[in-house]
């Protein structure tokens, strides 16, 4: 037990491990946030006058709405005034090479956990295979392999340069699953949103790589807000990555982004996520407020969404990549691992909404809380009146890891349509004794033991992230539960 | 959700309230409450699918309450009280507006009380005849006090042709005491009217806590169900069957309150829809952090028979406590059709093939009630009602 105790206290008092800054002189505009903050984000990145409209239009809808608060996670009130909208690193690099990087900067990227690979990558080495989109605070720094995806007719870049290159599809489809209206934080985002990636995968092409986004909260008091926006044309696929790191800091930041996702007829997108922001520190103090909007659709008959995400970060965390089944035939998928630690807390889940026929959508969701978190899966699965032999089947699991941590599902289940079949299923357990004993029995510490019976636990999950992502996801689950037995 | 009511809100919600002179404490505890809530509307996450506003929309009169009459039976004492202490003793009245609403405006409670001891076998029966024309609104109150080792079975049944714009709202407290066992059966076929029950029980160490409750015909019906295991060591079992069709809501919400270790609860409610029918069922386990060893198990199984009818169902979990076994699951779906295909075979006509099917899903939940001429009763009912379905 004595063993048990130190190791529970070695996990717990482990240290993040990405949390530093670099001091890049930064571009910022002031604290708080006014119409006038609007309009300059939207002056500084040259935005056309329509852009400036739906974001003032989100702006003053936002002033009518109420924060949210039927989540269940606990936070000081946000004070949106004492916040900065936009940073952007000063040298702003209009780049081919990575040698015209700031070289700070690159150093950022070196000090990233993930950055062995991805510096490859980023530095256009010859044999990777991932496109990377970097944002750093508020603006997207750097997007490689352009031209090899060029050439296929994939359009892969930072939000800006498609809202300058690509007025007409984005304008098309921005806001067109995520309305400005859509919520509190998704609304603020449309209004003060800065940068993101933007991709577009034409009719038929299988994008030859995978796509990756990194996002980085680098300067003081700084809010992120980034916008993603992926399209899939009739019958093509894409596979699209995102990692998030922060450094460490003793107030909490609010990280507000939206995610759309459309996928035409036949059209297949895999969205996976790691998310590894700053949790804050042992006694809860600082961390991430992560409140994302995700949300796919399936407009064409056949097309596919499916959601992967890991999420070890943050202080709190609120979010739910949903997918709306309109196509017949579409399909829906969600598989995530959400661990929290110290005073973390995470409300998570997804929303699958079945509109179309023969729709089908599967949930895998594992939660994991230790020390004083609280990990709750929130998810709705929604058949409608026409989603005729709609198909679900979700599943969701917790393991505590401590008698301090609480785990919670709240699962909401509308069936409208007789032919549907919707299961639900979820547990509650802690890590089986017997287990452990069985291991160490075999000669693996308690540590061991754990660690192995978790990433069995999630393996469901693991695979189905690309191989760059699940190696990482696996090291990252290891580091986060090392020795957390209670 | 609009202005904010004051203190005058009873007379606002029913015209015709005024303080009884009896239970003042809990009466006042339950009017301070009302005057900073309101009656949920949808916006409130416990009446989300369950539109219970628009009943007092057009007010309510209040109606002297109708009587619940009452089979005698050795061992238990059945009486009607304006003092007992215990009524409003597990305090609901300050935490939910309906309950706060019963409190106020109940005349008298019906006390059931078993003595330490005592084995009762035979059944206790509760009849309420519901009477209410359109527009009024009654109140009813019982407590039920099993006390150390005696054991109990009651039902309470609920029939009457109230009309369609009546509420009757009934609040049933319940003390098991230690080692003791109670079976709370409900039957609820109340033609067109609507009906609110609440039932909050506090279990204490050892006993033994069953409740049936079998949801038949009205126009709305809504049962809270809240257990709190107070003692260790306690077995509770809640099971529900409901059968909805043309435009009946049916709305089924429980609690199971896991306060203390070694604890046990079972829940399966199961449900069938036809016409335009709408189903909620809304099931929470709560696992306190000291409730360790907890097993906690709940099911709710859903059979649409109309693409008309909805069914939403949260099954919930809300655990603080690492060394617990709680597990839940929700199904909703049609009838198998291999097992259809398979009866027809064997010269069953389609209906009689879905309703031997639907009488089996029915059976899981009817054969937790003891008593045999209940059982059997019901059975009648639901052919009966399976039948209505089919036309």
């Amino acid at each position: 037990m004595a063993e048990e105790n130190q190791a529970l206290k070695d996990f717990t008092e482990k240290e993040y491990e990405y949390g530093w800054s670099v001091d890049i002189e930064t571009d910022e505009l002031p604290k708080g946030l006014s119409e006038d903050t609007v309009r300059a984000i939207s002056e500084k990145k040259e935005e056309p006058e329509w852009l400036l409209k739906w974001r003032l239009k989100a702006y003053r809808h936002w002033l009518t709405l109420k924060e949210p608060k039927w989540a269940h996670v606990k936070y000081p009130e946000i004070d949106f005034q004492d916040m900065i909208y936009y940073s952007a690193p000063k040298n702003k690099p209009e780049i081919s090479s990575l040698d015209e990087v700031d070289e700070d900067m690159l150093k950022t990227f070196e000090k990233l956990g993930i950055s062995l690979e991805e510096q490859k990558r980023l530095m256009n080495v010859a044999g990777s295979n991932v496109a990377v989109d970097a944002v750093f605070d508020s603006v997207s720094v750097k997007t490689t392999f352009q031209e090899t995806l060029r050439e296929k007719g994939v359009i892969f870049c930072s939000f800006s340069e498609a809202v300058k290159d690509h007025p007409d599809l984005v304008r098309k489809y921005l806001g067109s699953v995520v309305p400005y209206t859509d919520n509190y934080y998704a609304t603020l985002n449309s209004a003060v949103f800065s940068d993101g990636s933007f991709c577009y995968i034409p009719k038929g092409v299988r994008c030859p790589m995978e796509l990756s986004t990194y996002f980085r909260i680098n300067a003081m008091n700084t809010g992120q807000f980034e916008r993603t926006l992926v399209i899939a044309d009739e019958d093509s696929y894409c596979s699209y990555l995102e990692g998030c790191t922060a450094p460490q800091r003793d107030e909490n930041q609010l990280h507000a982004a939206v995610v759309e996702l459309v996928a035409h007829k036949g059209a297949e997108i895999k969205y996976s996520t790691v998310q590894n922001w700053y949790p804050g520190d042992k006694n809860g103090k600082g961390g991430i407020y992560n409140f994302v909007t995700k949300r796919g659709i399936c407009t064409g008959a056949y097309a596919k969404i499916s959601w992967t995400q890991v999420e070890t970060g943050s202080a709190v965390t609120w979010k739910y990549p949903s997918t709306i089944l309109k196509g017949d035939n579409s399909i829906g998928e969600f598989y995530s691992v959400a661990v929290t630690n110290n005073y973390q807390q995470a409300d998570t889940g997804t929303k699958m909404i079945h509109l179309g026929k023969n729709t089908k959508s599967t949930v895998i969701s594992k939660g994991i809380s230790a020390g004083f978190s609280n990990n709750s899966y929130r998810g709705l699965v929604k058949i409608g009146k026409n989603a005729t032999n709609a198909r679900n089947f979700s599943q969701c699991d917790s393991l505590l890891l401590s008698s301090t941590s609480g785990a919670h599902t709240f699962p909401y289940i509308e069936c409208g349509n007789k032919s549907a079949k919707v299961e639900h299923e979820a547990t509650t357990s802690k890590v089986g004794e017997d287990q452990i004993f069985y291991c160490n029995q075999r000669g693996l510490d308690t540590e061991q033991a754990i660690g192995l019976i978790v990433n069995g636990y999630c393996k469901e999950v693991l695979n189905k992230l690309p191989m760059e992502f699940a190696v990482e996801a696996q090291k990252l689950l290891s580091i986060s539960l090392e020795g957390s037995v209670g | 959700m609009s202005e904010a009511m004051t203190t005058s809100i009873l007379s606002e919600l029913v015209s015709g309230a005024k303080s009884a002179n009896s239970f003042k404490g809990i009466r006042s505890e339950a009017e301070g409450f009302l005057a900073d809530s309101r009656i949920p509307s949808k916006k409130h996450e416990d009446w989300k699918y369950t539109n219970i506003k628009r009943l007092f929309d057009n007010g309510l009169n209040l109606v002297s309450a109708n009587d619940i009459t009452f089979n005698s039976v050795d061992g238990v004492e059945v009486y009607w009280s304006t003092n007992e202490e215990l009524v409003g003793s597990t305090a609901i009245h300050s935490k939910e507006a309906h309950a706060a609403l019963n409190t106020s405006l109940f005349e008298k409670a019906l006390v059931i009380r078993v003595k330490k001891g005592a084995q009762v076998n035979e059944e206790l029966i509760l009849q309420q005849v519901i009477k209410l024309n359109d527009g009024e609104f009654s109140a009813t109150r019982v407590l039920i006090v099993v006390e150390d080792n005696a054991s109990l079975k009651c039902q309470h049944h609920y029939s009457g042709s109230p009309q369609n714009s009546s509420l009757l709202n009934n609040l049933t407290e319940v003390f098991v005491g230690q080692n003791a066992r109670l079976e709370l059966n409900y039957v609820q076929e109340i033609g067109e009217g609507n009906l609110m029950t609440t039932t909050e029980v506090e279990c204490q160490r050892d006993s033994n806590f069953t409740t049936n409750c079998v949801q038949l015909y009205g126009s709305l019906l809504r049962n809270n169900v809240n257990i709190r295991l107070k003692g260790e060591n306690v077995e509770t079992h809640l099971n529900g069957f409901y059968m909805l069709n043309g435009k009946e809501l049916f709305d089924n919400h429980t609690l199971v309150d896991h306060l203390v270790p070694h604890c046990e609860s079972n829940e399966i409610y199961r449900g069938i829809l036809a016409g335009k029918s709408t189903g909620v069922f809304n099931g929470r386990v709560f696992v306190h952090r000291d409730a360790q060893k907890t097993n906690g198990y709940q099911s709710n199984n859903n059979i649409l028979l109309s693409d008309d009818a909805t069914m939403n169902s949260k099954p919930e979990l809300e655990i603080y406590a690492d060394d617990v076994r709680c597990s839940h699951g929700s199904t909703t779906g049609q009838l198998d059709e291999d097992a259809v295909f398979y009866l027809r075979a064997r010269g069953l006509d389609e209906f009689g093939a879905t309703a031997l099917l639907l009488t089996a899903f029915a059976g899981d939940v009817l054969k937790a009630i003891s008593s045999e001429i209940l059982r059997s009763e019901l059975e009648d009912k639901i052919q009966n009602k399976l039948k209505e379905m089919r036309a």
